[in-house]
């Protein structure tokens, strides 16, 4: 996608968040209309005037550079999708459990090969996290659904 | 609680505030020397942790990594030319030519001589200037308030030289997220589409993370190493600094404390002016860019001058004079520590415990510095197949035991691809990030003022500070309109000159 595609889906966005902000303060309050009513529709407007002029400067401007949003197409979206599993397993197994399967998953699935580094430090970083956040620092980390 | 120096001093000297402060500046240089692991990022990782330390502790902690960050920059930039900060970008323009030429263990000493300097500097006129601003900031009403958290965008914004308005459309987004939650003048729920999490707003801490560690992630997905290149180690040892060093170290200490002072100005913009102010001062002007330590010396001095000068408009007002300061600001609220007056009045001994801290976690990376600077770039060899899967899960721990909330993480997510998007197509994240943590500031500020003024926006121009904050807004937006101006007018000339050819 050019870049000046993607400019203008994210300005028009913008647009129409700033029209929405804008409406939906009519259903503010009635103590609020002058206060902090008042500040969002500040924000709104200097968010759709901002917006326009620079989609007006985008119009003239002859820019047909493409966005590239990955180099590594496969690890990009693997780490994506691994990231949100790793969200979904903390809520069901908690932090323990899915980031045992996380570290060494992802250390594999981002290349690399040698087993023993990864279970070393896999090892390593979950007994660090246990002992600082857990044993240290008391700080509680999620148990999940399951044993929660 | 009034200013108790001995209990401070006896505060600080406590085996675990001696051990914070050199674990921080330690973890500080490390993540610094790992390009793509920033200070910011490191600061809101640690912020977690804090929490079951106490105020101090926690305080002495992020201030060690704080000012370890800021030299650690300067290690890959001189010996790889890869700047381990953004601050050490303009290191990279001298130290790296001079490790080319055999002399990298010189560059490194004039670096962490030069940061010391900075750091010390800044750290003791932070000691001195920052309660008497704090008693200026007592002068400062609702109006006031939301002119500075305006001052404070629009230096974030003014960095922003290409892509101006982008800057100022972010900074905007960044206070309309920042609009979601529970109104503070009537109590209506806005925005939060009836989820819980969302009734005291969106958390800024998951978004930070986000933008600014899985972003980085992501992005290095693309590349096996973050460095290719190999170090050799035995070449830059042994080497003594060059004499007439002090001249360029005094420049860059002064401009990057006075910079760092400007609230959103960072440690970035801090060491380009120290290094174009050693340039025009130098008698070897030509040599700039090819390998002169004068450079170093004043892009250091000025990147570590900033930390102090961040931290004035921060503990004062409540301003965050960069994204690290902008973290920080998260852990002093945490702790219940709101800037003002107060830090140097009822919490003067946390304060003043934090601020002398900072003396001497410029002394251990001094020490750990000249000692063993080499050896850290190794670990910007480390490979992303390991490097990846381990800070996300820092990030992802670091997201979620902010409210210990898995909705957090799910936050932090959202804001990563938001960042990625925005910082692909030339919106700051940084102003993001900055709006949604100044949104409060500006909005309680505005909703005062015109509720006392019974709606009338006068009140914005009332007072002689008001003027001379409008002045600062414009000082700091006015030169990049030019410059975008100017670049316009160029560039039409140019394809005038190859239209008529």
């Amino acid at each position: 996608m050019t870049r000046k595609m993607t400019d203008y889906i994210i300005l028009i966005f913008c647009v129409i968040l700033a029209v929405l902000l804008h409406r939906s303060t009519a259903n503010y309050a009635e103590i609020s209309q002058n206060s902090t009513g008042e500040y969002v529709r500040f924000l709104a407007l200097s968010l759709g005037l901002l917006s326009a002029i620079q989609i007006f400067i985008n119009f003239k401007k002859n820019d047909n550079t493409t966005v590239e949003f990955y180099r590594d197409k496969k690890r990009f979206f693997t780490l994506i999708i691994l990231l949100v599993i790793y969200g979904l397993l903390i809520s069901f197994f908690g932090f323990i459990i899915s980031t045992a399967l996380f570290l060494p998953l992802t250390m594999y699935l981002m290349g690399h090969r040698e087993i023993k580094v990864i279970v070393l430090s896999s090892g390593g970083l979950l007994l660090f996290l246990q002992v600082l956040f857990v044993t240290i620092l008391q700080v509680p980390l999620p148990k999940g659904i399951i044993f929660g | 609680m009034e200013l108790d120096i001995i209990s401070v001093l006896i505060t600080l000297f406590k085996f675990k505030n001696l051990l914070a402060v050199f674990l921080g500046t330690l973890s500080g240089i490390v993540v610094g020397g790992i390009p793509g692991l920033t200070a910011t990022m490191a600061v809101a990782l640690l912020i977690p942790v804090t929490f079951s330390l106490s105020p101090v502790t926690g305080l002495i902690l992020m201030g060690g990594v704080y000012c370890g960050a800021m030299y650690g920059g300067s290690i890959p930039a001189i010996l790889l030319r890869t700047p381990g900060t953004p601050a050490a970008a303009a290191t990279a323009l001298d130290g790296y030519p001079l490790s080319q030429q055999g002399h990298g263990g010189m560059a490194l000493k004039v670096s962490v001589v030069a940061s010391f300097t900075g750091g010390i500097f800044s750290a003791f006129l932070l000691l001195l200037v920052a309660q008497p601003l704090a008693a200026v900031s007592l002068k400062f009403g609702p109006a006031e308030y939301f002119l500075l958290a305006i001052m404070g965008l629009a230096g974030i914004v003014s960095l922003a030289e290409d892509d101006v308005i982008k800057g100022l459309i972010s900074g905007v987004f960044g206070l309309v997220i920042a609009v979601v939650g529970t109104d503070i003048i009537s109590g209506q729920l806005r925005y939060t589409m009836g989820i819980p999490d969302l009734y005291e707003g969106v958390s800024f801490m998951p978004a930070l993370i986000g933008m600014f560690s899985i972003t980085q992630m992501l992005e290095l997905t693309g590349f096996n190493r973050i460095v290719s290149e190999k170090v050799d180690l035995k070449s830059i040892k042994h080497e003594k600094m060059p004499k007439g060093m002090w001249k360029f170290i005094g420049v860059g200490t002064l401009s990057g404390t006075v910079v760092g002072v400007l609230p959103g100005e960072g440690a970035t913009i801090a060491a380009f002016v120290s290094y174009n102010f050693a340039k025009q001062m130098s008698k070897f002007k030509e040599r700039f860019g090819k390998g002169n330590p004068e450079g170093v010396a004043a892009a250091e001095a000025g990147n570590n001058g900033c930390v102090g000068g961040s931290l004035i408009p921060l503990l004062t007002l409540g301003i965050p004079g960069n994204s690290v300061a902008a973290a920080l600001l998260g852990g002093l609220m945490i702790h219940g520590l709101i800037p003002g007056p107060e830090l140097f009045t009822y919490h003067a001994n946390i304060t003043y415990g934090f601020i002398l801290s900072l003396f001497l976690a410029n002394i251990i990376f001094l020490a750990i510095g000249t000692f063993f600077a080499p050896y850290f770039s190794r670990i910007s060899l480390t490979p992303t197949g390991i490097l990846i899967p381990a800070v996300s899960m820092f990030a992802i721990v670091g997201a979620y035991a902010m409210n210990n909330s898995v909705f957090d993480i799910w936050l932090m997510l959202v804001f990563a691809l938001i960042g990625l998007v925005l910082s692909k197509t030339g919106f700051s994240t940084s102003a993001v990030v900055l709006g949604m943590i100044l949104g409060p500031i500006a909005e309680n500020g505005f909703a005062q003022a015109l509720t006392i003024s019974d709606g009338s926006g006068i009140i914005f121009f009332n007072e002689p500070i008001d003027w001379i904050l409008w002045v600062l807004i414009l000082g700091l937006l006015a030169p990049p309109f030019i410059n975008m101006v100017k670049r316009n007018i160029k560039k039409k000339k140019t394809d005038l000159i190859y239209s008529d050819n």
